[in-house]
């Protein structure tokens, strides 16, 4: 397989775009630029497989979800986001700027989210908290403080893609993580609402096997690439996290449940042999992640 | 450990304990002095041992508490991005200013691999094996299971909540409007992948020019499903005190690439309504203008029950549906459907018409015996070419209904209906582009034939009463559009010409009646409509939407019977509007009003009577009916989804004004009925209200339907006018709740009453009904066993002092075995006999008393091959 730049890529998608100038179509329904709200400008580019695993206990039925997810730190603030979304983002961009039909252009933009993470993060942003953003059927945001994560430093050395690693340990929402960092790399960042190492966080893992993050890549761009957040506040639900976490923890467990208290006509009927079946098939990402 | 050497460890240790010390200061960029946040401070002694670290914070600060006896510390201190710091440090509490130098970064990358990406330029493709469970059956199933899509139980598709504009198979349309044979019936396991194709459109001239808005969806075949015979096969046995059941359906199909056959055929005798297998589905194009039949026959009656617990059927269905394709562009089709549904009822029926003397009461008993034929066959040829699109569609459609019943009243009376439809059709859809200039012509001819008769027989007297009536007509529907869109707005005309040609001749033999039996009448119209209408769409949650039909209406009518000739002229402006506003994500309210004004047909002429049954009859005074409306409408929804609350309300308000009023007449039990010039007004008020919630810490969904009407109306009866009040409020719980991963459990309610009040000479009449049921499902699933077990309580107030209970339980065992379902049902335990109800109709109440279908126990086997 050929190895391309992440951004050399983007810009031949973009390039290829403006290329096709997909003729015909309504020519007043255009695609319009999303709202975004630049936070800073991205250093490091860190690319992490992150993978959880659920399993049922009534029955033992395992499920796992991988996610490859990047972190773009900046001087200040860092995001940390699944790799679809940031092509889709990016992708829709250029097609505005191609003045691309806007039917044409969901037509291709919507199955490259297909099967991404819903959550991201933004830490230190604002100041002092992580805003999650949460896209669950309708988009989310909520803040929480950065956690004052107590890091215990251990002994231990491995290289993770060409750089020596420290280890470290620590509890956090629940967990007990091993985590390697690189002193070689000064970033005092990690994958998700890790942070607080002398050295970029390239692996973590729970001792029960269930979440890891490990690195797979990484990159420093050498041209301006801005951090933003996407700005969709009027379509978001501002939200606190103990509200929002149960909420999702009631539409993954019972997905159809708030479906069908929405549904006024009240003529959707839903078999409930299917209803079981889709609230197994769920992701639990967000529930195992955070135990506490 | 012992204890003693904890004690002494905890003695030693301050002994232990190093010189302390605090380093503290700010990192600033070298060349403006601003502070820098996130610089790694990290200190170490000479032997490189770490001592600690810290993060520099917003305004460059950090302190770092160092506990070593060494007498130089290092400091390094890092931030990616700028040139690193090495500081060789006196070990004593001090304070430091580091400078940092922005630096280009050095350090090695490892590439990120971008992952391919597959996207078809517009089409969205769901891989079926992500979706398949291991019971789905049809294709249906597994579609009810993809986001954006949902299946109505018919199998009728939606993609985004509107419905699909194209159903193909591997590419082909090869069952138009009656897709839902493929919804209900094509194996899930055959298929590959469902495609849906958004924006579709389905011409390819107008492929860059116009969108559609409407999505089309593409069954994809697996390669080892293709070229090869694919089905299924259910059957199920079993029996009730009276009779052997059955039930087999077999499905198969053959899809090749240029040619894709699909048969089926189905029968059963246990309740099961097969018609609704050839229910025609909304698609793009718009279904043709239906048939009514010219006599009332005496039918089966749908009741507020499940079809299994009262319908007595043999019913038979079978279809073939073959495909060619000829070219690339032009391909050929033949789809044949035969129906045979053989219907029983027996019914008992107490029938109470309002006069001032004394009300009239019948009582009757009957048993109707109903044969349905109906043969439908089509014949198309489609060329989809670059310039131009053609579409021609041949249809008959031949229904020869029969139905004879048996009455018990005065005597033994029989009737016997022959109620056959013939109607043959041409439907053509012309496109041609040239030079960016669209015409397109959608032209639709169709020629009717309706010979009915019904013949009524009496035990005590040797004569036959016969009513013959027949209608021929010819209709065609040519029309044309235009549309522009600017911005938000929206805005075009749809020009509109319908015309026909339509003959009705009626004679009745009747031991009674010589006088005025005959009719013919000849009544010719055409109808040109212009309909211009604006939209506007802010993007932003105003909605706005104005259309105008401008409408001349022309009729003819010559009554050959009377040697009247007529022309009627009638010019209609018709404004409609609505508005749609979403305040923000909660609350969303809509507005609408409409304007109508309509005319009668030819069924406004007939001035001889005409027989329906018995003791039924029906004339027309000869003036065409003129109906007004207004009605408008409010609604407001809140949703909310943090909270899983959601509620609606609104209210709909109608105003009809008529010139003719229904009369009915009686002459001992015979009644004439027919619509009498007299200008009167109908006023209709609907409210109705929705709350939904969702409360997980039970698992459980509640929601509550409620609504109330009230129709303020006139009515004729026995030469006196009655204003009539009739009202009715439902309440509609639902409750459902999932006990555990294995167990679910459904409530559904329903508490109605409805109110009627007459307004007489002797005074306010008033009478109510109350109708009220339970109905409680459990299901299990145990491994591949599924057990289902449901109960059913329904209470109908049948008088005022009299009402009814009626109980129903089922259950049903199913077990999966590879590709075979195994299953036990067991339906109507408690065995219950009859079903009664009341229902009112302004004057006259109407008590019926239905025989249901007894105990029944069968056993189902199902495989897929």
């Amino acid at each position: 397989m050929k190895v391309h730049s992440l951004f050399l890529l983007l810009f031949a998608v973009s390039v290829a775009i403006h290329a096709q100038q997909i003729a015909g179509g309504d020519p007043n329904a255009k695609l319009r630029l999303d709202p975004k709200e630049k936070l800073d400008v991205v250093k490091a580019i860190c690319l992490y497989e992150q993978t959880v695993i659920h399993i049922q206990e009534e029955d033992g039925y395992t499920k796992q979800d991988q996610h490859r997810m990047i972190l773009q730190a900046g001087n200040n603030v860092s995001r940390y986001v699944d790799e679809k979304s940031l092509l889709f983002e990016s992708m829709h961009d250029s097609m505005v700027n191609a003045n691309t039909n806007a039917t044409e252009a969901m037509n291709i933009l919507i199955p490259l989210k297909k099967g991404y993470n819903r959550e991201e993060n933004y830490k230190n942003y604002p100041e002092g908290s992580i805003t999650t953003r949460m896209f669950l059927k309708s988009t989310y945001i909520y803040e929480e403080a950065i956690p004052a994560i107590q890091w215990t430093v251990a002994t231990g050395e491995k290289e993770i893609i060409g750089y020596i690693c420290k280890k470290a340990t620590c509890r956090l929402f629940g967990r007990d993580y091993e985590v390697w960092y690189s002193p070689e790399i000064p970033l005092s960042n990690g994958p998700w609402k890790f942070a607080g190492l002398p050295g970029l966080i390239l692996e973590a893992k729970d001792q029960t096997g269930k979440v890891s993050f490990s690195c797979i890549a990484l990159e420093f761009p050498k041209a301006v690439v801005d951090l933003y957040i996407p700005k969709s506040t009027k379509s978001a639900f501002k939200t606190k996290k103990a509200t929002f976490r149960k909420m999702e923890e009631d539409y993954l467990k019972n997905p159809l449940g708030s479906i069908k208290s929405s549904a006024a006509g009240s003529t959707i009927k839903v078999d409930p042999e299917m209803e079981r079946r889709a609230s197994r098939e769920r992701k639990k990402t967000f529930i195992e992640l955070e135990l506490e | 450990m012992p204890k003693i050497i904890w004690f002494f460890l905890l003695v030693a240790c301050p002994l232990l304990v190093k010189a302390q010390t605090t380093l503290e200061g700010v990192v600033v960029e070298q060349t403006n002095g601003t502070p820098i946040e996130g610089a790694i401070i990290h200190v170490s002694d000479n032997y490189q041992e770490p001592l600690g670290f810290d993060i520099s914070k917003k305004d460059g600060t950090f302190k770092i508490v160092v506990q070593s006896d060494v007498s130089e510390l290092l400091v390094q201190v890092t931030l990616l991005g700028h040139a690193t710091q090495n500081l060789t440090i006196e070990n004593r509490n001090q304070s430091l200013k580091v400078q940092l130098q922005p630096q280009e970064i050095m350090l090695k990358e490892v590439k990120i691999t971008a992952r391919p990406i597959y996207t078809k330029k517009d089409t969205l493709i769901y891989n079926v094996q992500a979706f398949l469970q291991g019971q789905d059956k049809s294709i249906g199933d597994v579609l009810k299971r993809m986001p954006g899509i949902e299946v109505s139980e018919s199998g009728s598709i939606k993609y985004k909540g509107e419905a699909i504009n194209k159903f193909y198979i591997e590419g082909l349309d090869l069952l138009e409007r009656k897709y839902g044979l493929a919804t209900n019936n094509l194996p899930a396991d055959a298929v590959r992948s469902v495609e849906v194709m958004e924006d579709h459109q389905p011409l390819k001239m107008l492929e860059d020019v116009s969108s559609t808005n409407k999505a089309a969806l593409n069954i994809r075949l697996k390669d080892g499903k293709m070229n090869r015979p694919v089905g299924n096969l259910e059957v199920a046995f079993g029996g009730n005190p009276n009779d052997f059941l059955w039930l087999a359906n077999l499905f198969a199909m053959h899809m090749a690439a240029n040619r894709q056959t699909l048969v089926m055929y189905k029968t059963n005798n246990i309740g099961k309504d097969i018609s609704v297998e050839l229910e025609e589905h909304t698609l793009e194009t718009l279904a043709d203008p239906s048939v009514r039949d010219l006599l009332n026959p005496l039918a089966i009656r749908e009741l507020s029950l499940e079809k299994p617990r009262y319908l007595f059927n043999k019913s038979h269905l079978f279809t073939l549906n073959n495909l060619w394709k000829i070219t690339k562009q032009r391909q050929a089709k033949v789809n044949i459907h035969y129906l045979y549904d053989g219907l029983e009822e027996e019914t008992e029926q107490i029938s109470t018409y309002y006069t001032e003397e004394s009300p009239l009461i019948i009582h009757e008993s009957s048993r109707i015996d109903q044969q349905v034929n109906r043969l439908e066959a089509t014949v198309d040829y489609t060329d989809n070419a670059d310039a131009y699109y053609l579409f021609n569609q041949l249809k008959t459609n031949l229904k020869w209904n029969k139905s004879q019943s048996e009455v018990k009243a005065f005597g033994l009376l029989n009737h016997q209906y022959h109620t056959p439809q013939y109607l043959v059709s041409n439907k053509l859809n012309y496109a041609k582009k040239s030079n960016h200039r669209i015409f397109t012509l959608n032209a639709f001819v169709r020629y009717s034939s309706l010979p009915q008769i019904l013949r009524v027989n009496n035990d005590t007297i040797d004569f036959e009463n016969k009513q013959d009536i027949h209608r021929t007509g010819l209709y065609a529907d040519i029309s044309s559009d235009y549309r522009l869109q600017r911005g938000f707005s929206h805005w075009g005309a749809v020009l509109n010409a319908k015309g026909g040609l339509d003959k009705l001749r009626s004679n009745l033999e009747h031991q009674l009646l010589t006088d005025s039996v005959q009719n013919h009448i000849q009544n010719d119209f055409l109808d040109l409509t212009l309909s211009p209408f604006f939209a506007f769409d802010n993007k932003k949650g105003l909605k706005v939407n104005i259309n105008l039909d401008i409408k001349q209406s022309l009729q003819w009518v010559n009554d050959r019977q009377y040697q009247t000739k007529k022309r009627f002229s009638h010019f209609f402006l018709l404004p409609s509007a609505g508005i749609r506003y979403k305040l923000n994500h909660f609350w969303e309210a809509r507005l609408s009003y409409k304007h109508n004004r309509s005319v009668g047909d030819l069924l406004n002429f007939p001035r001889s009577v005409v027989m329906h049954n018995y003791r039924l009859y029906r004339t027309s005074s000869g003036v065409l009916s003129e109906q007004k409306s207004h009605s408008g409408s409010g609604t407001l929804n809140f949703r909310n989804p943090i909270t899983t609350l959601f509620f609606n309300t609104g209210v709909i308000l109608t105003q009809t004004n008529r010139n003719l009023i229904s009369d009915q007449r009686f002459m001992n039990i015979h009644s004439v009925s027919s619509n009498i010039p007299y200008d009167n007004v109908m006023n209709s008020l609907l409210c109705f209200a929705y709350m939904g919630k969702y409360i997980s810490s039970l698992r459980t969904n509640i929601s509550v339907n409620a609504s109330y009407n009230l129709i303020k109306a006139e009515r004729i009866q026995q030469y006196k006018k009655y204003p009539i009040t009739s009202s009715a409020w439902s309440i509609l719980p639902k409750i459902s709740t999932k006990i555990n991963e294995y167990m679910n459990a459904q409530y559904q309610g329903f508490f109605s009453k409805s109110y009627q009040q007459i307004e007489s000479s002797m005074g306010k009449l008033e009478s109510s009904t109350l109708r009220i049921s339970h109905s409680l499902q459990y299901y299990a699933f145990i491994k591949k066993f599924t057990v289902k077990v449901g109960g059913e309580h329904l209470y109908n107030e049948i008088t005022s002092n009299t009402s009814v209970h009626v109980f129903f339980t089922d259950l049903t065992l199913k077990y999966t075995y590879k590709r075979a379902e195994f299953g036990i049902e067991w339906n109507n335990i408690f065995n219950q006999k009859t079903y009664e109800y009341t229902t009112y109709n302004g004057l006259d109440t109407y008590s019926f008393k239905h025989h249901l279908r007894p105990m029944s126990i069968m056993a189902t086997l199902q495989i897929s091959f």
